[in-house]
């Protein structure tokens, strides 16, 4: 910027900003739902230190600011992915069916709590909870009913597993396998991101460094036989929905991502072989700005780090690839149509800030599951977005804007700071023992807390606008308790009809494997092909491996 | 001399979500109760067994699973069965409103959904004790 | 009332023994006749006090601890104590949730209590309620304290052995630690002991404690663990033992006690006895008369303490006590 138009500007800026201060302010926080503080107005001089080339550059090239493909929307739009997963295998096929007759692209599956904890249905922990907050998978067996009729050599299948995720992926491809579908083929993710569990999500069984050779596990098989397999999703949507705010989201996740580069470094890896498949989750939250330069921020500071700390050499190793949710926590019981416009701003704001996947919320999901009507609602979302809005046309539109540019600078200059004590604290693993994160998420969620229950923040339907909540319930899914009985029914058979002897033969390879520090995936596929269960798998490892209990910071 | 408010909160079953029972447990605290977090993946069994080391004044569940007719009932049962029959059950999470009114047939005392302010958490347990005072062992 | 949780506490009867430490939590006439009526039972038990910053890893300790003396067949008591906020009165109790390697077992009884604007961060509460689980037939009574002990606190609530459980940062110095924790410590544990600095930390430390040694008294021991990963927790069992057999000799363990029931006593006298006195209407009467003189310049509080105090006699009846 020349000196001359600077100098003018400051002086006009001083001006304005006096004016400013006279006129009239309402009685509301200016603050982004972090609580950041955001100016009235942002002029060139707010980013005249940030260089184009260097700072934001072109799609497709290094930073990778403006979007990590050349073409993005363009070339392809984001991958229309609605998580989903109830009651039993056949309940969810028949889900998937009726999301991919209505246009998504892509699969996601949500799986029960017993399954998310490596429990079968028959277990004395599964009680009340199967099928109810996502698909009952025991077996392969399952799998072969949850994929019926869909060829998974031509689609993309995302599976929200961690703790047991090494398994679940053996369940996975063994079906395909026995389908005729080579591993190689196999394109999808699974979240396999074990450290925000510690953190935030806490689906974990085996406490840190166990898990985390399960994950450098499935890095090094998926890296020789299944190089279309994202093999983690490091993910910062359960971070934010545990209460943190968009740069603690956006720092821990990617302070993860690290640990998770510096894991595969350790066991051997060659950093170019496996940083290309390392993928991302991202939350898209209420304020719309902030979230697009958070994602923005992220592209930037992955493809620094990566490049410049780790070495990495291949350009596709310092792409940061993510999929995003929109706020599941912002969404509220009362006037639940409000949630379509929140989750529709939301959707909007990930594809501004160059999703490479999406995944829009049903307006019902503060009452229960979504129902058929409330998920097409949501998938339509992404088709307005994608067909209608135009957002598409030109990528990366709000690049250059004095505000943007200046927020993003500002989230990533913040996320380094959060790198430093991190790093001060001796990493990620150690931070989580010492309730680090615990301590900066609950301060964060409990501070959001009072700002609403005082009004500074104003949340539609709960502590303002209230007319409406009155009105008749929508419509929810219900799980019927009838799923877990058959269920168990069918696992019986199961346990009946498969041959045990190999069972029991597969499952002491496993074992052996295991306590070797052999990988053990070519093992829990040859297990899955002959019916072991996933809460037989389990038992190996929690043998092996011991169970984690979290130690509960406030 | 006054003994403050003992409340129990609990998260059961295999849910995982902590932010509303740790922003609860916060807010108890703050509304002058001694409050005791019981972590995740409690059994009814455990609760039990902490209502009753702890000798707390009311037990709270975190459910946001879908499990919640099936916890409440069987933590209920298990109070009612373990001396804790004068114990209020009361909690939150994610519960449609059909269910509410099934659990506070069952014996649930209260259900505080999602948007619940916490300061009416805290105002009704007040309420129950008529102060901040607990009400044992006379 | 108390009477049927009496019977049934001495039946073993966990509920009881709870609902009877809510009744010694809430003090008064009620509480003390429980406490009298249990005093005989109360000597039973081997009382482990440990203490230490917040974040030091106490409750994982005891966790781990519990587990080994369950392994012996011993039962086991937990008070575990956490700071009331000064501002609202609240508390959050969450030391409990580290313990939980013991649900289920019966011969493990784990009580929360908040510390209530005590100053020495352990209210005298926290050693009642030992009692009563001393009383309830408890081997083995584990109190969990936060600690910043001052020197009347080791006696306050007579624990046999003090476990005092540090967690240095790189950089910390032994000089640093805190005075009070230096005293109170039989045992000194070295938590986290796998960071870089911590070996450091404890050669330090033993070196300080040897220096600090009298001559035929105790040599405080020092064990470096990793609670997280139960490393070095025989050797903290063992270090237990060892200081227990340290008291058993020559009377120690006598002394001990003797020292704290003598020391409770007085405790309790004393607070009677300021509570005795300002119930009194007279004696309230005349200091309102006298604190005027005071604030007008006229007497000093001391003067103004003197007259109030001259004339009351303490004498033995003919016969019996006055």
């Amino acid at each position: 910027m020349n000196p001359k138009l600077r100098a003018s500007l400051a002086e006009s800026k001083k001006e304005y900003l006096k004016k400013v201060g006279q006129s009239p302010v309402q009685d509301l926080d200016f603050t982004t739902v972090s609580g950041e503080p955001v100016e009235i107005l942002y002029t060139p001089d707010d980013i005249a230190d940030i260089d184009y080339m260097e700072d934001i550059g072109l799609p497709g090239e290094y930073p990778y600011t403006r979007g990590i493909h050349a073409n993005m929307y363009r070339g392809k739009h984001w991958t229309m992915r609605l998580f989903a997963g109830f009651g039993s295998a056949k309940d969810t096929n028949e889900r998937f069916h009726y999301l991919l007759r209505g246009g998504q692209t892509g699969l996601s599956v949500a799986f029960d709590l017993p399954t998310l904890y490596g429990y079968d249905s028959d277990h004395g922990r599964a009680v009340g909870e199967v099928g109810k907050c996502g698909v009952a998978i025991d077996s392969m067996r399952d799998m072969e009913v949850l994929f019926d009729g869909i060829d998974l050599g031509e689609i993309t299948t995302s599976m929200t597993i961690n703790g047991p995720a090494i398994i679940v992926l053996a369940l996975y491809a063994a079906n395909a396998e026995k389908r005729g579908i080579a591993l190689e083929k196999l394109a999808g993710t699974t979240q396999n991101d074990i450290l925000k569990e510690y953190i935030a999500q806490k689906s974990f069984i085996f406490p840190p460094e166990p898990s985390m050779r399960l994950v450098t596990d499935s890095m090094e098989f998926c890296t020789q036989h299944m190089p279309l397999w994202n093999t983690i999703s490091i993910s910062g949507y359960h971070i934010r929905e545990a209460g943190s705010t968009a740069v603690q989201e956006l720092a821990f996740t990617l302070a993860d991502g690290f640990a998770y580069v510096e894991a595969g470094i350790k066991a051997g890896l060659d950093v170019d072989e496996f940083a290309p498949r390392l993928s991302f989750f991202f939350n898209s939250h209420l304020d719309f700005f902030e979230e697009i330069c958070k994602f923005r921020a992220a592209r930037r500071i992955w493809a620094r780090h990566m490049k410049e700390r780790y070495g990495a050499k291949k350009p596709r190793s310092w792409l940061l690839r993510f999929h995003t949710q929109t706020a599941g926590v912002s969404l509220t019981a009362q006037q639940p149509e409000n949630n379509i416009v929140r989750t529709a701003f939301q959707g909007l704001a990930g594809v501004l800030g160059g999703t490479q996947s999406l995944h829009t919320n049903s307006m019902d999901e503060t009452l229960g599951l979504p129902t058929e009507k409330a998920a097409r609602i949501a998938l339509r979302t992404q088709q307005l977005i994608a067909h209608e809005t135009g957002v598409s046309n030109t990528i990366d539109p709000l690049a250059g804007s004095y505000f943007i540019e200046a927020q993003t600078r500002k989230m990533e200059q913040q996320a380094e700071e959060y790198f430093r004590r991190i790093k001060e604290l001796g990493g990620v693993v150690q931070a989580v023992e010492d309730g680090f994160f615990a301590r900066e998420i609950g301060k964060a969620a409990y501070d959001y807390q009072k700002a609403v229950e005082q009004k500074r923040k104003i949340v539609v339907g709960v502590n303002d606008f209230k007319e409406g909540n009155e009105e008749d319930e929508i419509a929810i899914l219900r799980v019927d308790d009838q799923v877990e009985v058959d269920q168990v029914a069918s696992l019986e058979r199961l346990r009946e009809m498969r041959d045990n002897g190999a069972v029991q033969a597969k499952l002491q390879d496993l074992e052996a494997a295991a306590t070797a520090g052999h990988n053990v995936l070519p093992h829990l596929l040859d297990c899955a092909t002959a019916y072991a269960t996933e809460g037989e798998m389990t038992q190996v490892f929690k043998k092996i491996f011991g169970e984690y209990k979290e130690p509960a910071y406030f | 001399m006054s003994k403050p408010i003992k409340v129990l909160v609990a998260k059961p079953g295999l849910d995982g979500h902590d932010r509303g029972a740790k922003v609860v447990a916060n807010a108890l605290r703050d509304g002058g109760m001694e409050v005791i977090y019981t972590g995740l993946h409690q059994t009814p069994e455990m609760i039990l067994e902490a209502a009753v080391q702890e000798d707390v004044d009311v037990v709270s569940l975190s459910i946001l699973s879908g499990a919640h007719m099936s916890l409440f009932q069987r933590v209920r049962k298990m109070m009612d069965e373990g001396g804790l029959k004068d114990v209020p059950l009361i909690g939150g999470g994610i519960i449609p409103d059909e269910d509410v009114k099934k659990l506070k047939a069952l014996g649930v005392s209260a259900v505080f959904g999602p948007g619940t302010d916490t300061r009416e958490i805290v105002r009704y347990i007040r309420d129950l004790f008529e102060g901040n005072q607990s009400k044992k062992a006379d | 009332m108390s009477a049927k949780y009496l019977q049934r506490f001495y039946a073993g009867e966990v509920l009881a023994a709870s609902r009877l430490m809510s009744l010694v939590e809430k003090g008064g006439d009620a509480a003390e006749a429980v406490l009298s009526e249990l005093f005989p039972r109360m000597s039973r038990s081997y009382r482990v006090g440990v203490t230490g910053l917040t974040g030091a890893g106490k409750s994982t300790l005891i966790n781990a601890l519990i587990r080994r003396y369950r392994d012996k067949g011993l039962t086991v008591g937990v008070v575990a104590e956490d700071p009331t906020s000064p501002f609202t009165g609240g508390a959050i109790l969450g030391d409990r949730v580290r313990m939980q390697d013991a649900t289920g077992d019966e011969g493990v009884f784990i009580r929360s209590i908040a510390s209530r604007g005590s100053e020495t961060g352990f209210s005298s509460c926290a050693s009642e309620l030992a009692d009563v689980l001393d009383a309830f037939g408890r081997d083995i009574i584990f109190l969990e304290t936060i600690g910043v002990g001052q020197l009347e606190y080791r006696v306050r609530f007579s624990a046999h052995t003090t476990v005092v459980v540090l967690t240095p940062d790189a950089g910390d110095d032994v000089q640093s630690l805190k005075s009070g924790l230096m005293e109170v410590g039989d045992i000194f544990v070295v938590n986290k002991a796998d960071r870089s600095h911590a070996q450091r930390y404890a050669d330090d430390l033993r070196s300080m404690l040897e220096l600090r040694c009298v001559e035929g008294g105790w040599l405080p021991l020092v064990v470096g663990t990793v609670a997280t990963r139960d490393e070095g927790i025989d050797e903290l069992v063992e270090s237990v033992d060892i200081h227990r057999s340290y008291l058993s000799q020559d009377d120690r363990m006598e002394q001990k006690r003797v020292t704290a029931l003598r020391n409770r006593t007085t405790m309790i006298v004393e607070e009677k006895l300021k509570e005795f006195f300002w119930k009194n209407a007279y004696i309230k009467e005349k200091l309102d008369g006298l604190l005027d003189a005071v604030v007008a310049g006229k007497k000093s509080p001391y003067e103004v303490a003197g007259e109030i105090i001259k004339p009351l006699k303490i004498e033995k009846k003919k016969g019996g006590t006055r």
